[in-house]
C-alpha cells in the first residue's frame, strides 16, 4: 500500500478561484438587504478645525431624507483605535476635525442619489485652527496638541529609543563609514476595491456589520466599545476583500458612522466610498525622513548602523507606535552587526493618517540599509554579494535585540539570485544605461505579540464533520485574496490526508468562526495554517482510533495512504477508506469535531520595546533588478528582476508566486511611481488616474526563485511569503541605477525629474573634479 | 459615484441633432462623444449640463469618405487602421498613445481633438474644489495657478492628435445649422482654457477630418511625456513633419501640446529645421538639435497644474523634438 | 438644473431584454449593479482608469463606467454572467482560476472580459502585446504575471476559442 502523496509543494487553485472567476463571489459593494438605506460622509473642508455645528435643515428637505448623525450624538466621541495604547479615533469630530477630508458628518437616504444630494446641502460650521501639517512643526510644544495624549504638550506620537552594544566605540573603529539622509514620500495601497460596509440592524436587537476588512477581530471589539454593547450583540462578516495590503487592517470611522447610522434608523445602511474618499481614508505608508549610518571594519564585516527616523504619522495613532519601533529593529536581518542604535519619533499632522502597509515599517529603513551596503561594499571593492554573505545571520541564533532566529535561507537566496540574474556577468559591466542591483529583506512571520494583552489564542480554527465526508473549517483568518482559506483547507487535508476538495472554508463570519487576530503582519500562514493543522491532526486521531476499531490494530499504527485511505504499518493488507473509518467514527458518537489553536511561545528579551518585531520566524530575500535608465528624460525602466524568497516551505507554489509577484509590482510602484502629493494640507492625487500604480508596461518579468528553509515550527515547514518581498526591490533598483549611471538616490519615488537632478549633480562634481584633475 | 440629473437626447442624423441643440440652448447643453472625458468631469460635478446630445446615433457621421476621417470614428479603429498606418505613420502612432487601450475603445477622434483642458485645481472633485477654493474654470472667478485679476484659464490642453494634426496641416469640418465650413486646425483653438475654441458656435459639430494628401516626401513623427506608457495624459508632446527634397529638409511643421491652454505651432522652430541634411549622423545636427530644442524650450510656458514640474516639462520639451525629429527622419 | 424623472430603458444584457427604470444620467455600471443585480461587475475607479467594470457592447470592450445605460438600448450587452452554460466555465476562466490568475478576484471580470476581446482579434498574441492590450486593466495583486501566463496557455491551448459574443450568437 502506497502512502499518500501529499499536495504541499505542487500548484493549486485559490480554493474560491471559481467563486471569483465566475463573478459570482461577493464583495461588499455586492450586498443588497431588504429596506436597505443609503449613506453618504461630510468631510472636512479644513485641515484641522473645530466642528461648531452641523445643519441637517436643508438636506432634510431633499426626498427620501432619512437622518443624519452628527458630532455630539451617542457613540460619535467613543474613542477607539487598533492599538490599545492609541485609542484616538472617534467616529466624528470630538470636536475637532483633523485632516481636510476627515468624516465630520453623515446622512442616510432612501437612494444613493438622494445621499450624495443631502450630503452636499449639509452645513457645517467650523472654527478654523492652524494646522500641524510638517514633521518639524510638530515637534513644537503647542496650545492646541491634536490628541490628548502626546509627548510633553507637543504633538509627537511616540519616541522610541533603542541602543544595543558599543555603538560609538564600533564606529570609532571602523575603516569604512557610510551615512544618508533618505525622503520618502507617503504611499498607498491602492487595492481595487473601494472601502464600504453595510450595517444591519437585526430584528433580535444585534447589529450586523459587513465590512470588507482584514481585521473581523479587532473591528468586533472596536465596534462593541464605541455602540456600548457586549460583543455577543454584534455580528461582523467579512465578504470576499479586493486587495487589503494593510489598508483595510483598522477599524475604521465610517464602520463606526455606518453602524451608529443604522441603531438610528433600524433599517440596514450601505455606506460605500467613492475612490478619491478611499485615498482620503490612506492608512498608507508613512512619509518618513530616515537618517542611517554603517560602519564597517576593512575586512568586510559589518560593525554597527545608526539610525534615525522621523514618521508623519498623519491625524490618527493608527498602527503607528508599531511603525516607529519596526523602523528600527526590522533592520536586524538579515545580517549580524556588534552595535545597533535607532532613534524614532512618529508626530500627528493634519493629514490623513498613515498605518501599515505591506512591509509595514520596513520598507523605507531596508532602502537606506540596503544603498549604504551597496555603497559600503563599493567603497571596500567587495562584490555586493560577496559583502551579505560575509555579514549573513546564521541560522539558530539571537539579534542583537534578541530576536530568536531559526530556519535561514538567506544564504540560498544569494546564491540562487546571483546564479539566475548572471550577476558576475553583469554588475558593473553593462553599458552606460544599464545596471543592476541587488537587494536584500528580513520580515517577520506574523507578529509574536497579540495587539491585545489577551490569553486567548492567536488563532483557533474549528473543524466539524459529519457523515457527508465534508469538512467544514471555521476560522476568522481573513482571506483578502492572498489565499488564506487555500491554505487552511490545504493544512486540514494534509493533516486528515483528504483531498482539499472536501474542505469549505467558513471564515467570513464572527457568529460561528472561532477568534483570530486577522490578516496583518504576515501572520496567517503560520498561525492560523498551524491552528489548522493541529485541528486536522486531532480529527486524525479520532479516525486512527476508528481505523483502529475495524482493524483490531493499534491506533498509533495507523498512517494516511495514497487516495483518502489509511494503512497500517504492521500489516500491508489493511486498507481503510476514509469513508469507512469516518462511518466508524461517527457511529453513536454524532458529528466529529476538534479545534486547533496557536499562540507564540514566549520570545524575546525584557527591555522596554523588547515586544517590537519578535516573530516565531522570519523570511528573507535577496532580489536583482535589471534597469535601463534614459540619462536624457531620467526615465528608469524595470527590465528584468529575480526574486529568491525564503518562504520556509512553498505549500502551494502557485500561491507562493503570486504572493512575491504581487510584491515586487507595488514595490516597483514605491520606487518608481506612486506618491501621495498634498498642497498645504489637501491630497492632490486622490485617483487612480493621478496617484500612478504600475501597469503591465512597468512591470517587468519577473524569475521567481523559491528557497526553503523548512522552519520547525512553520505549518509543514512554512513561513511568510506575502510582505517581506516588497522592500528588497526598491534599493534593488536604486542599486541598479547606480551601477547604470553612477547616481545614488536618496528620494523615493525615484522619479525622472528626481533621477535627472541626481544626474545633473553628478555631471557638476565629475566636471569640478575633471576641472581639479586638470589643474 | 453618480452622474447628476440630465436629460440625454440621440438624434439620429444631423437635422435633430441641430433642432436638439436649438431646443436645449436656453438650458445649455454638452455634445457626447465617445464620453470617456465628458463624463469623468460630470461625475465630479464640473460643468455639468442639463442636456447631453449624443453624437453616437448621427448617421452622417458614419459615412466614410477616403479623404477624410470621420469624428466619430473610435481611437481604437485608428490604432488598428493599417491603411491609414501606410499613409500617415505617425498619426496613427499618436492614437495608439492616447490613454488606454480600453479607453480608446470608446474614446473618439472628435472627442480627442476637442478635449477638455485640464489642470489640477480643476479636475477633482466638488468636495475638493470646495475646500481648496475652486477655480475660474469651475463655479470660482479666480485662477488659482496664475491669481491675477483678469487673468485667462491656464488649464493644460492634453489631446495627443491635435499637435501630430496640425503638423500634418489638417483641417477639420464644422457643421452647423447654417451649414457647413472647413477651418485649418491652426485656427480651431484659442488661448483660453475655457472658451478654448475661435468662432465656434455651441451649435456647431465637428464632422470630419481633412487631411492633405499623404506624399512619401513628408515623414512625421510624434514624441509624448508621461509617467506611464499608458493610461496618462501627456505632460508634454511635440509633433514634427518635415518635407524632404534632395537629402534636405524642404518644409517643416513642429507642434507642442500640453504645454498651453491650447496645441501650439511653432513655426520659427520649424523654420530652423529648414535646409537641414536628412541624415541625422551629420555633424551638423548635433548643435543644430541642441539649438532648436532650447529654442522649443524657451517657448513654452508649463504651468505648475500638472503631475510633472514646469521646469522638467519645459526641458523634457527640447529632448521629445529632438526625438520626434530623430524618429522622423529614420522613416 | 432640470430633474429628469427616472424613464424606461429596454436593455439587452446576456441575451435577455430587460425593461428598467432608470436616470438618463445612470452608467451602465450602476443599472447592472443596482438595477439588474448583475454584481460580477466591479466598481473599481469609476473613472475608466482601471478596467474593473468592462463589459462588452456588440461584441467590443467597453468601460461600463463611462457609458451611459440609456445609449446602449438596441444593442447587446455582455457581462461576465452571460456564459452560454452558467454551470460551466469558458477555458479563459477556468485557466484564470488554474494558475492564480485571479487572487483577490475584483480585477478579474475586467481581465476576462478584456482578454477575451482580445484572443478574439489576435489568437496568438505575443506576451509584449498581451502587456500593451492589457495596459488599461488594473490589477493590484497579481503583478500581472499569472494573469499573462493564463492568457497565453489560454492562447496555446485553445486556439479555436469561442468568445463569448461569438457564443451568445451560437446560443441565438
Amino acid at each position: 500500500m502506497s502512502p499518500r502523496i501529499s499536495t504541499v509543494g505542487t500548484r493549486m487553485p485559490l480554493v474560491d478561484a471559481h467563486e471569483k472567476v465566475s463573478g459570482r463571489g461577493t464583495f461588499i459593494e455586492d450586498f443588497h438587504f431588504q429596506g436597505m438605506t443609503h449613506a453618504r460622509c461630510v468631510r472636512s473642508l479644513h485641515p484641522f478645525a473645530e466642528v461648531l455645528s452641523v445643519d441637517f435643515s436643508d438636506a432634510e428637505k431633499i426626498p427620501g431624507f432619512i437622518c443624519g448623525l452628527a458630532p455630539g450624538e451617542p457613540g460619535t466621541a467613543r474613542k477607539f483605535g487598533v492599538l490599545p495604547i492609541s485609542q484616538d479615533e472617534t467616529a466624528l469630530p470630538a470636536p475637532y476635525a483633523l485632516y481636510s477630508g476627515a468624516i465630520v458628518a453623515a446622512v442616510v437616504c432612501e437612494d444613493e442619489i438622494s445621499a450624495r444630494k443631502a450630503a452636499a446641502l449639509v452645513k457645517v460650521d467650523y472654527q478654523v485652527l492652524k494646522p500641524v501639517l510638517r514633521p518639524k512643526d510638530a515637534m513644537r510644544p503647542t496650545e492646541t496638541p491634536l490628541h490628548e495624549v502626546t509627548v510633553g504638550g507637543t504633538n509627537i506620537h511616540k519616541v522610541v529609543e533603542q541602543e544595543f552594544g558599543e555603538v560609538d566605540v564600533a564606529f570609532d573603529g571602523a575603516s569604512v563609514t557610510q551615512s544618508g539622509e533618505f525622503v520618502f514620500h507617503g504611499i498607498n495601497h491602492g487595492f481595487t476595491e473601494p472601502i464600504g460596509c453595510v450595517a444591519v440592524p437585526e430584528p433580535n436587537g444585534r447589529l450586523s456589520l459587513y465590512s470588507a476588512t482584514q481585521v473581523p477581530h479587532y473591528l468586533h471589539m472596536a465596534l462593541a466599545k464605541v455602540l456600548e454593547e457586549p460583543m455577543h450583540r454584534i455580528r461582523v462578516y467579512k465578504p470576499l476583500v479586493g486587495g487589503g495590503f494593510g489598508g483595510k487592517s483598522d477599524p475604521f470611522p465610517h464602520e463606526m458612522v455606518a453602524s451608529l447610522l443604522a441603531r438610528k434608523c433600524g433599517r440596514p445602511v450601505r455606506l460605500m466610498f467613492d475612490r478619491d474618499e478611499v485615498f482620503l481614508n490612506n492608512h498608507g505608508r508613512h512619509p518618513t525622513e530616515y537618517k542611517l549610518s554603517v560602519a564597517t571594519a576593512q575586512d568586510g564585516t559589518l560593525l554597527a548602523i545608526d539610525a534615525d527616523a522621523e514618521i508623519d504619522g498623519g491625524a490618527w495613532g493608527s498602527f503607528g507606535v508599531v511603525t516607529t519601533y519596526y523602523n528600527g529593529v526590522l533592520t536586524q536581518g538579515p545580517y549580524r552587526m556588534q552595535a545597533f542604535r535607532y532613534a524614532g519619533r512618529r508626530l500627528y499632522t493634519n493629514k490623513p493618517a498613515s498605518g501599515a502597509m505591506r512591509g509595514h515599517g520596513a520598507v523605507n529603513a531596508r532602502f537606506a540599509l540596503e544603498t549604504l551596503i551597496d555603497e559600503t561594499a563599493e567603497a571596500l571593492q567587495i562584490d555586493p554579494f560577496d559583502f551579505r554573505e560575509q555579514n549573513a545571520l546564521p541560522s539558530n541564533t539571537t539579534t542583537l535585540n534578541q530576536f530568536r532566529i531559526t530556519s535561514n535561507g538567506f544564504t540560498e537566496c544569494l546564491t540562487q539570485s546571483r546564479k539566475a540574474s548572471d550577476w558576475d556577468a553583469k554588475h558593473g559591466k553593462l553599458p552606460t544605461g544599464k545596471g543592476v542591483g541587488l537587494g536584500c529583506g528580513f520580515f517577520i512571520s506574523g507578529s509574536g505579540l497579540p495587539i491585545h494583552r489577551t490569553r486567548t489564542p492567536m488563532s483557533t480554527v474549528h473543524l466539524k464533520i459529519d457523515m457527508d465526508g465534508g469538512v467544514t473549517i471555521h476560522s476568522m483568518a481573513a482571506d483578502i485574496g492572498q489565499g488564506s482559506d487555500t491554505v487552511l483547507a490545504q493544512c486540514v487535508a494534509e493533516a486528515i490526508g483528504i483531498e482539499m476538495s472536501r474542505c469549505r472554508v467558513l471564515a467570513r463570519d464572527s457568529d460561528t468562526a472561532p477568534i483570530d487576530l486577522g490578516s496583518y503582519s504576515s501572520r496567517v500562514t503560520f498561525m492560523a495554517g498551524n491552528a489548522a493543522l493541529r485541528a486536522g491532526e486531532a480529527i486524525f486521531r479520532k479516525l486512527q482510533r476508528a481505523c483502529s476499531r475495524i482493524s483490531g490494530l493499534p491506533a498509533a499504527g495507523f498512517r494516511k495512504g495514497a487516495g483518502e485511505t489509511y494503512i497500517h504499518d504492521d500489516d500491508a493488507t489493511v486498507r481503510i477508506d476514509f469513508m469507512e473509518a469516518l462511518d466508524e467514527a461517527l457511529a453513536f458518537n454524532g458529528a466529529l469535531i476538534s479545534k486547533g489553536v496557536y499562540h507564540a511561545p514566549k520570545l524575546g528579551g525584557t527591555f522596554k520595546g523588547a515586544g517590537a518585531g519578535l516573530s516565531p520566524s522570519y523570511s528573507y530575500q535577496a532580489f536583482v533588478a535589471q534597469v535601463d535608465v534614459d540619462t536624457e528624460t531620467g526615465m528608469v525602466r524595470v527590465e528584468k528582476v529575480w526574486a529568491a524568497h525564503d518562504c520556509g516551505k512553498a505549500l502551494n507554489l502557485t500561491a507562493v508566486e503570486g504572493q512575491l509577484e504581487g510584491s515586487v509590482h507595488m514595490g516597483i510602484g514605491q520606487a518608481l511611481t506612486e506618491e501621495m502629493k498634498y498642497s498645504g494640507g489637501q491630497l492632490i492625487n486622490g485617483s487612480l488616474l493621478d496617484y500612478k500604480i504600475p501597469s503591465p508596461l512597468e512591470t517587468p518579468e519577473m524569475d521567481i526563485l523559491v528557497v526553503e528553509s523548512n522552519d520547525p515550527e512553520g505549518p509543514l515547514g512554512a513561513k511568510e511569503c506575502g510582505e517581506g518581498a516588497l522592500a528588497p526591490i526598491i534599493p534593488a533598483i536604486a542599486n541598479a541605477i547606480y551601477d547604470a549611471v553612477g547616481i545614488r538616490m536618496r528620494e523615493v519615488p525615484m522619479t525622472p525629474e528626481r533621477v535627472l537632478a541626481a544626474l545633473d549633480r553628478k555631471a557638476k562634481t565629475d566636471a569640478a573634479t575633471a576641472s581639479n584633475e586638470a589643474n | 459615484m453618480r452622474i447628476p440629473d440630465l436629460q440625454l437626447h440621440r438624434p439620429a442624423n444631423l437635422t435633430d441633432a441641430f433642432s436638439a441643440a436649438q431646443h436645449c440652448a436656453s438650458e445649455g447643453f454638452d455634445w457626447l462623444g465617445g464620453g470617456t472625458d465628458l463624463l469623468c468631469n460630470y461625475k465630479w460635478g464640473l460643468n455639468v449640463r442639463p442636456h447631453l446630445l449624443s453624437l453616437k446615433h448621427i448617421a452622417e457621421l458614419h459615412d466614410c469618405s477616403p479623404d477624410s476621417l470621420s469624428s466619430a470614428r473610435t481611437l481604437h479603429s485608428i490604432s488598428h487602421d493599417g491603411e491609414l498606418a501606410s499613409r500617415y505613420p505617425a498619426l496613427v502612432e499618436a492614437a495608439q498613445m492616447v490613454a488606454s487601450p480600453l479607453i480608446r475603445r470608446t474614446a473618439t477622434l472628435g472627442g480627442n481633438l476637442l478635449l477638455d483642458t485640464r489642470c489640477w485645481h480643476f479636475n477633482q472633485t466638488a468636495s475638493w474644489r470646495e475646500a481648496h477654493g475652486s477655480c475660474l474654470k469651475a463655479e470660482a472667478d479666480t485662477c488659482r495657478v496664475v491669481p491675477k485679476p483678469g487673468n485667462l484659464c491656464v488649464a493644460a490642453y492634453s489631446g495627443d492628435l491635435a499637435p501630430i494634426l496640425l503638423a500634418l496641416d489638417a483641417s477639420v469640418e464644422w457643421v452647423g445649422p447654417q451649414g457647413s465650413r472647413i477651418v485649418s486646425l491652426s485656427e480651431v483653438y484659442q488661448e483660453d482654457g475655457i472658451r478654448r475654441f475661435r468662432d465656434k458656435a455651441n451649435s456647431e459639430i465637428l464632422t470630419r477630418v481633412i487631411l492633405p494628401e499623404a506624399s512619401e516626401t513628408w515623414v512625421s513623427a510624434y514624441q509624448k511625456l508621461r509617467l506611464r506608457e499608458t493610461i496618462d495624459f501627456p505632460e508634454g508632446g511635440v509633433a514634427v513633419a518635415l518635407r524632404i527634397d534632395g537629402g534636405f529638409i524642404a518644409e517643416a511643421r513642429v507642434a507642442t501640446t500640453a504645454y498651453a491652454p491650447i496645441p501650439l505651432l511653432h513655426d520659427s522652430v520649424a523654420a530652423g529645421l529648414v535646409g537641414a541634411p536628412i541624415d541625422i549622423q551629420d555633424e551638423s545636427w548635433a548643435s543644430r538639435l541642441e539649438l532648436l530644442a532650447d529654442q522649443l524650450r524657451a517657448q513654452v510656458r508649463p504651468m505648475k497644474n500638472t503631475s510633472m514640474s514646469p521646469a522638467y516639462r519645459k526641458r523634457m520639451a527640447g529632448v521629445l523634438l529632438k526625438r520626434a525629429i530623430q524618429k522622423a527622419l529614420a522613416r | 438644473m432640470s430633474e429628469s424623472p427616472p424613464t424606461t430603458l429596454r436593455l439587452s444584457v446576456n441575451g435577455h431584454t430587460h425593461t428598467v427604470l432608470a436616470r438618463h444620467a445612470d452608467s451602465l455600471l450602476d443599472v447592472l449593479r443596482e438595477q439588474l443585480g448583475l454584481t460580477a461587475t466591479k466598481r473599481g475607479c469609476d473613472l475608466g482608469t482601471c478596467g474593473c467594470c468592462l463589459v462588452q457592447i456588440d461584441g467590443e470592450p467597453n468601460l461600463s463606467c463611462l457609458t451611459l445605460a440609456a445609449e446602449v438600448e438596441g444593442q447587446q450587452v455582455i457581462s461576465l454572467e452571460g456564459l452560454p452554460d452558467s454551470g460551466r466555465f469558458t477555458p479563459l476562466q477556468d485557466t484564470f482560476a488554474e494558475m492564480g490568475a485571479s487572487q483577490c478576484g475584483f480585477c478579474t471580470p475586467g481581465f476576462l472580459l478584456t482578454a477575451d476581446a482580445i484572443l478574439r482579434d489576435n489568437p496568438t498574441p505575443t506576451r509584449d502585446e498581451l502587456r500593451s492590450e492589457l495596459s488599461g486593466n488594473l490589477c493590484r495583486c497579481t503583478g500581472f504575471a499569472k494573469i499573462l501566463d493564463a492568457i497565453e496557455r489560454c492562447a496555446s491551448e485553445h486556439r479555436a476559442f469561442r468568445g463569448y459574443a461569438d457564443a451568445m450568437r451560437g446560443q441565438a
